[in-house]
């Protein structure tokens, strides 16, 4: 390209690159994080990505609480998913503790995470759609996950911070009256889910605005190590829950969805599809169910029934015991990962043998895609930014823990 | 594990690329949610909330409170169980002796909790005081979600106020943890020891 | 006529004009929470109240609330800004506005008292020139309060609207001159004029293909979703970023106003203005005249009939231009540009073209 011709009278005005930063406190960066951005008009020449605005050592806090006050961190990890954290932590630490669940318990658990993954996705679409501009489609979807929520209040009694595993089975078991719930929430959350399609899915605006931004390559997703819908959308099909099939997910049918292209629109109609997928999972999971109890009948590991505790010196004794002094695990360690909805979310922990664990690892799921992620704007406009950060799904509390 | 969703995921044909008719399309489904909640104006998902309020599930921790026995005492015996089991280290319970003791089912109870609080802002309502209780003494199904304060010295809330038994619209089930059927707890007192303590 | 009553006659024209634009953006405020709240499941602004009176009135009190709250709050300054550019943009938003106004006919003429009296504040031989002009007036506002606010993510927000009313300032333009070779003018009370009669007289039907261009251009000169790219409030919280109080005020009721002159316009052009089909005012006058009679009362109550049907059609357009914000995601920088200048210019220029040879096979038949 030539020279552009100079009028020696003209100054001509600085091009330099602008330096701004997206963050930490921004419209779109949801979750504390600093984007260093390097602009050349509107396009992104360079970034930068600086975390740690959130940090809350949740490792270290891990040392000093007994194995299952600890799940009260979990839920504070990917506050979306919490039950899938909890849930993950506690088969961590049953792997480590050679606990072998109850069916019914390992069915619940495969019924809170899929639930929790309908919640995730649903926030995760509804929050990138809402960066966007559409914010109806955001009220919609959020109005699924709220019944969702509801569910889980009904559950747990919680509705964001669930705590409902504990080392050795679940704290609460389903309620009578669970599968009305589900059918009623889900044909809302399908009904929303149609809306939001009929919205977004085919609208040029949206399909402009999303396709063929933030792309990724299979090669480079596998290279920094993505997982979940990001890893998926690049064509690689792998899905612990199928490679790896955990609790009860062998018996129950479903599809994994794949994208093409690496971009957001992939991403996007993945999340679409999975939570179609994990509502099928769960309608299976009804179904099959067996009776019986939630948790181990093991008073060293599982807190006795109410009525020992009330009425006999036994029950009352071991009870004290675990409150006082927690679950005694062998020393050892063990990682367990699950398909979280955002992707592999595992939990590394480290027992002396005791009370206490030793040391607790979570791998964070939008770590390497957060990471990576300078890489999948550089070059595109400071609007790309916005629906690739919200389809890589950075939650804050998870990335810095 | 090959798949099936792409038929969305395909090039958007000549009507699409149009703008027009899939905007159309979209305002349809906002004007039909506009419709529907302009003239059915009590169907409208959003409740107002401090007026009308969603139903909470029995199961729902909220704001503590402690139970009584059947004479009116409190059932706290001062054991520091739910103290020692709260991740977040709110609770904190003085321990007074009584000059008389009195007796329940098989116990003899001769303590009780001269001060107990909670720090409301920093309780993190996980359940476990409740789950770790051995005398059914502490709940968190009173349908109270948090109580409005102005200065955080407010939110300590102290035993008057605890064992006040809670004003709350919904029905109280009892649900102890774990289990599905509500247990009874031993809360009847009675005249005398039932059986002959031993004297240490 | 004496020079009085045509004093009198502009003044109170001034003050029905002036008065509807400006209760009308005011009430939009209120309409767009009220509205996007219908339709996103959600109540809305209900909570203002006069002490002692329990009647709500449906949350409009929220916009005295809005009104005090925006006068006591800080007025805000960045220490480095360009102080009198960052003071004068906000005036610059509305005062042009308000100007452009004065075109738009709300009704045809009337007899008052023995005068003829056209309402519409003042009829230029311009015509709608006059309302581009003013209209391309306010982009001054965004870039100089984007400029003076030494933020840069003002100043890109600037930049992106002084691109955008430019690009779309043509298409809005063209998409007129359509509408111009159809009625053969440029002058709005003779449009207005020209559409009596049968629905078959109206602009949608003789431009239906041009009035979508149109909507598109009018929308994108608003500067309101899907083209609130100025704004954008989740990339660059937009040109307004520094401003607070009333200036604020003054960008957002600017915001508002431009809604409303859209749809003045919209109605203006392509859906018949005052007129409703197969109605003629004059013979309504002149019915009037014989059952009521009088030298003010026929008249009056015409040119009220005129503005409520010009009113509710306005209206109406609000709220579709509502209906479109609450729907649509919004573009991206160069999608906007490739709308407006691969899109729309071009399908102006064929909408002119088509218009044109139409008439010449209507002329030469």
């Amino acid at each position: 390209m030539s020279e552009p011709r100079q009028d020696p009278q003209v100054k001509r005005l600085p091009d330099d690159v602008m330096d701004i930063q997206l963050g930490p406190s921004h419209p779109a960066m949801h979750g504390i994080i600093k984007l260093d951005t390097k602009l050349s008009g509107e396009t992104v020449v360079d970034m930068e990505v600086s975390m740690g605005y959130l940090h809350r050592a949740f490792e270290k806090m891990c040392e000093h609480r007994d194995w299952n006050q600890n799940v009260v961190f979990t839920d504070r990890l990917n506050y979306c998913s919490a039950a899938a954290n909890n849930c993950a932590y506690m088969s961590a630490v049953e792997k480590l503790a050679g606990i072998e669940l109850p069916a019914r318990a390992q069915w619940m658990r495969v019924i809170v995470s899929e639930l929790s993954r309908v919640a995730d996705h649903l926030t995760c679409v509804a929050a990138s759609v809402m960066e966007l501009g559409g914010l109806s489609v955001y009220l919609y979807l959020i109005e699924a996950r709220e019944e969702i929520y509801m569910i889980f209040d009904k559950i747990c009694g919680s509705r964001l911070t669930h705590s409902v595993a504990r080392v050795g089975g679940m704290a609460y078991d389903l309620y009578d009256g669970f599968e009305d719930d589900i059918e009623r929430v889900f044909a809302l959350t399908r009904k929303f889910m149609d809306q939001g399609h009929v919205m977004l899915t085919r609208n040029r605006i949206f399909y402009d605005r999303m396709r063929d931004t933030g792309t990724v390559s299979e090669a480079d997703a596998i290279d920094f190590g993505f997982t979940g819908p990001v890893l998926r959308s690049t064509g690689c099909a792998y899905d612990i829950r199928k490679a790896m099939p955990y609790w009860t997910y062998d018996q129950v049918e479903f599809d994994v969805p794949t994208g093409e292209r690496g971009d957001n629109y992939d991403r996007y109609l993945i999340r679409m599809e999975e939570m179609e997928q994990a509502m099928r999972i769960v309608e299976q999971a009804i179904e099959k169910i067996p009776e019986g109890d939630v948790f181990v009948h093991d008073y060293k590991i599982f807190v006795p029934p109410k009525k020992e505790t009330y009425n006999h010196i036994e029950g009352l004794i071991h009870h004290f015991e675990l409150v006082m002094n927690g679950p005694q695990i062998k020393a050892g360690d063990a990682y367990f990962a699950i398909e979280s909805p955002n992707g592999e979310h595992g939990y590394y922990v480290v027992s002396e043998g005791g009370g206490m664990p030793y040391r607790v690892r979570a791998r964070p799921t939008c770590m390497p895609m957060t990471m990576f992620f300078p890489e999948m704007v550089k070059g595109s406009m400071i609007a790309d930014i916005i629906p690739t950060f919200g389809s890589i799904n950075m939650i804050g509390g998870e990335l810095e823990r | 594990m090959p798949f099936k969703y792409m038929d969305n995921n395909r090039e958007l044909n000549f009507w699409e690329r149009l703008y027009y008719p899939e905007i159309a399309r979209g305002l349809a489904v906002t004007l039909k949610h506009f419709t529907r909640n302009w003239v059915r104006k009590k169907d409208v998902p959003t409740k107002e909330y401090p007026e009308e309020r969603f139903p909470l599930s029995y199961r729902t921790r909220g704001r503590h409170y402690l139970t009584r026995r059947s004479d009116g005492r409190l059932s706290c015996v001062a054991c520091m169980m739910c103290a020692m089991a709260c991740p977040a280290n709110v609770i904190k319970i003085e321990i007074g002796q009584l000059d008389e003791p009195y007796y329940t089912g098989r116990q003899k109870i001769d303590r009780y909790p001269k001060s107990f609080t909670i720090d409301q802002l920093a309780c993190i309502y996980c359940g476990f005081c409740v789950e770790a209780c051995p005398e059914d003494a502490i709940r968190m199904d009173s349908g109270i979600t948090m109580e409005a304060v102005t200065d955080r010295d407010e939110a300590v809330v102290l035993i008057d106020h605890l064992s006040q038994e809670p004003q709350s619209e919904h029905e109280i089930i009892y649900n102890p943890l774990p289990g599905k059927e509500p247990e009874a707890a031993p809360l009847e007192v009675q005249d005398a020891a039932p059986f002959k303590l031993r004297e240490y | 006529m004496e020079p009085l009553w045509q004093a009198i006659a502009a003044l109170v024209k001034i003050a029905i004009i002036f008065g509807f634009g400006m209760t009308v953006a005011a009430i939009l405020t209120w309409q767009e929470r009220k509205q996007s709240a219908a339709i996103q499941d959600r109540i809305g602004p209900n909570r203002a109240a006069i002490p002692g009176i329990p009647f709500k009135f449906w949350g409009l009190l929220h916009l005295a609330a809005d009104g005090v709250k925006m006068i006591f709050k800080e007025d805000f300054m960045p220490a480095n800004a360009s102080k009198f550019l960052f003071q004068i943009a906000p005036l610059v938003a509305v005062v042009p506005l308000i100007l452009s106004m004065a075109v738009i006919p709300f009704g045809g003429t009337v007899t008052l008292s023995g005068y003829e009296i056209s309402l519409q504040v003042a009829n230029l031989n311009a015509g709608i020139l006059f309302l581009l002009a003013f209209g391309s007036l306010s982009v001054y506002s965004s870039v100089l309060g984007g400029f003076a606010s030494d933020n840069k993510f003002g100043l890109i927000g600037a930049l992106r609207t002084s691109a955008q009313m430019v690009s779309y300032e043509i298409a809005l333009g063209l998409t007129l001159v359509g509408v111009f070779m159809v009625y053969q003018t440029v002058m709005l009370d003779e449009i207005a004029a020209a559409q009596a009669g049968s629905l078959l007289n109206w602009g949608i039907v003789a431009q239906p293909f041009g009035f979508l261009l149109f909507l598109a251009a009018a929308i994108a000169e608003t500067k309101r979703a899907p083209f609130d790219l100025p704004e954008g409030e989740s990339e660059i919280i937009g040109y307004f970023l520094e401003y607070s109080g009333l200036k604020f005020g003054l960008f957002f009721i600017g915001e508002f106003l431009e809604v409303v002159i859209a749809a003045m316009l919209i109605t203006t052009l392509f859906f018949g203005s005052y007129h409703i089909p197969w109605l003629d005012w004059a013979a309504v006058e002149v019915w009037l005249n014989g059952l009521i009679g009088g030298a003010w009362l026929p008249g009056l109550i015409t040119a009220c009939l005129m503005m409520g049907v010009f009113v509710v059609k306005v209206l109406f357009f609000c709220f579709f231009q509502l209906m479109v914000r609450w729907t649509l995601p919004r573009l991206r920088y160069d999608q906007l540009m490739a709308f407006g200048w691969k899109l729309l210019l071009p399908l102006a220029l064929v909408n002119v073209v088509l218009t044109a040879l139409v008439l010449v096979i209507v002329d030469s038949l």
